[in-house]
């Protein structure tokens, strides 16, 4: 009776650890990353630099160089701060790049987006040792302040020809539909400031 | 006289409003994208005067510039499209009366010669409207792809937009 009832809640708790290894935890690490929730208020995706404005501002927060995420994953960097207001560079902008990781290996690589097709982006730079399959999903890699790790960002479709033979150019089905964004999230990392400055610091030992 | 402002000034306000509410938002195949506002410059008819014409072209293209976040790239377009205008224009109307011709419609002008017309000055504002944007060479083909289904779904809207024109007056 006692036997079957530990088996019983052994049994749950396998079942609850699979669902919280399929859900994606934005709270990698609590204590260091604030998310302010806003509105997308006007939103482009036809140009080859787009960028998009929320409902809120300098006065809720928010500075230059802040990530924005929604639910599904990243899709910007905070441009221009008015006071109510900011102007954030969407990730379909042909000028920006991401350092993204492939899912559960330790390989780097640099998403872009190269224009027309507001689904498909590409990651660049990945090492040509990498083992990928089609599938696969590419995270944030975590090494700015702007993003924490492990943020979905896409899925890989195939690997496309790359003029540098040493790496891999990675075709990727974003997981966002940026024509439909309306709740957005901006990513305030406490440490920002401590680890700027940090790595600013050139410590130069005595002779 | 009068009423041919009040005429341009409504065909003004509501190819603006179209434009910026309807239009900028479609994208078909993601390529496609009407540019409807033009054919206000397309239509003011050619006695008006060069100075004239560029401030209105120019007016219209900042108007379009200021509802879609774009920094002057409309402004710059319409006003060189202005520039083109008369050029074209005289390319195709027949040669021995000049005088005949001075408002450019499917009326006056026969919809052969207009449609010729109509294509070119769609066609001439895509390219350019593209190239401002992209502005780089190496996305030739792109620019390419952009102007060319722009143009022709401009042009059937713009063909659409005359046919509603003339079953109302």
């Amino acid at each position: 009776m006692l036997e079957n009832e530990v088996l019983n809640l052994r049994h749950q708790i396998a079942e609850c650890k699979t669902k919280l290894s399929d859900t994606v935890k934005y709270e990698a690490y609590p204590d260091r990353f604030d998310y302010i929730s806003a509105t997308v208020v006007n939103n482009s995706v036809r140009h080859p630099r787009n960028y998009f404005s929320i409902d809120k501002g300098a006065a809720d927060g928010i500075k230059r160089g802040m990530g924005v995420v929604d639910q599904n994953g990243i899709v910007g960097i905070v441009n221009v701060t008015g006071e109510h207001t900011a102007r954030v560079i969407s990730l379909l902008n042909e000028t920006q790049h991401f350092s993204v990781r492939l899912k559960g290996t330790q390989f780097i690589g640099s998403l872009s987006w190269k224009g027309r097709d507001p689904q498909i982006a590409y990651v660049e730079e990945m090492p040509r040792h990498a083992r990928f399959q089609v599938g696969d999903t590419i995270v944030t890699s975590g090494f700015s302040t702007t993003f924490p790790g492990e943020i979905p960002v896409g899925i890989v479709m195939n690997r496309v020809k790359s003029s540098d033979d040493n790496f891999f150019v990675l075709k990727v089905c974003l997981t966002t539909d940026f024509r439909a964004l309306s709740i957005v999230r901006v990513i305030k990392d406490e440490y920002k400031s401590s680890l700027d400055s940090l790595q600013n610091f050139d410590f130069k030992p005595d002779k | 006289m009068n009423k041919e402002i009040i005429k341009f000034s409504i065909l003004f306000i509501v190819l603006l409003l179209v434009q910026v509410m309807i239009c900028n938002h479609i994208a078909i195949f993601n390529v496609a994208v009407p540019l409807i506002f033009i054919y206000f410059i397309i239509r003011l008819p050619i006695d008006i005067g060069k100075g004239v014409l560029f401030t209105l072209a120019f007016i219209m293209g900042l108007c379009v510039d200021v509802f879609s976040d774009t920094p002057g790239l409309n402004s710059l377009a319409c006003t060189m499209l202005a520039a083109f205008k008369d050029p074209i224009y005289y390319a195709y109307i027949p040669k021995d009366d000049k005088t005949k011709y001075l408002t450019p419609s499917i009326s006056s002008l026969g919809v052969a010669i207009y449609c010729k017309y109509l294509v070119s000055m769609v066609g001439i504002y895509c390219v350019m409207i593209f190239s401002i944007e992209y502005f780089n060479f190496a996305d030739f083909k792109d620019i390419l792809l952009l102007s060319v289904s722009s143009c022709l779904l401009t042009f059937l809207m713009l063909l659409a937009i005359d046919s509603l024109i003339i079953r109302k007056s």
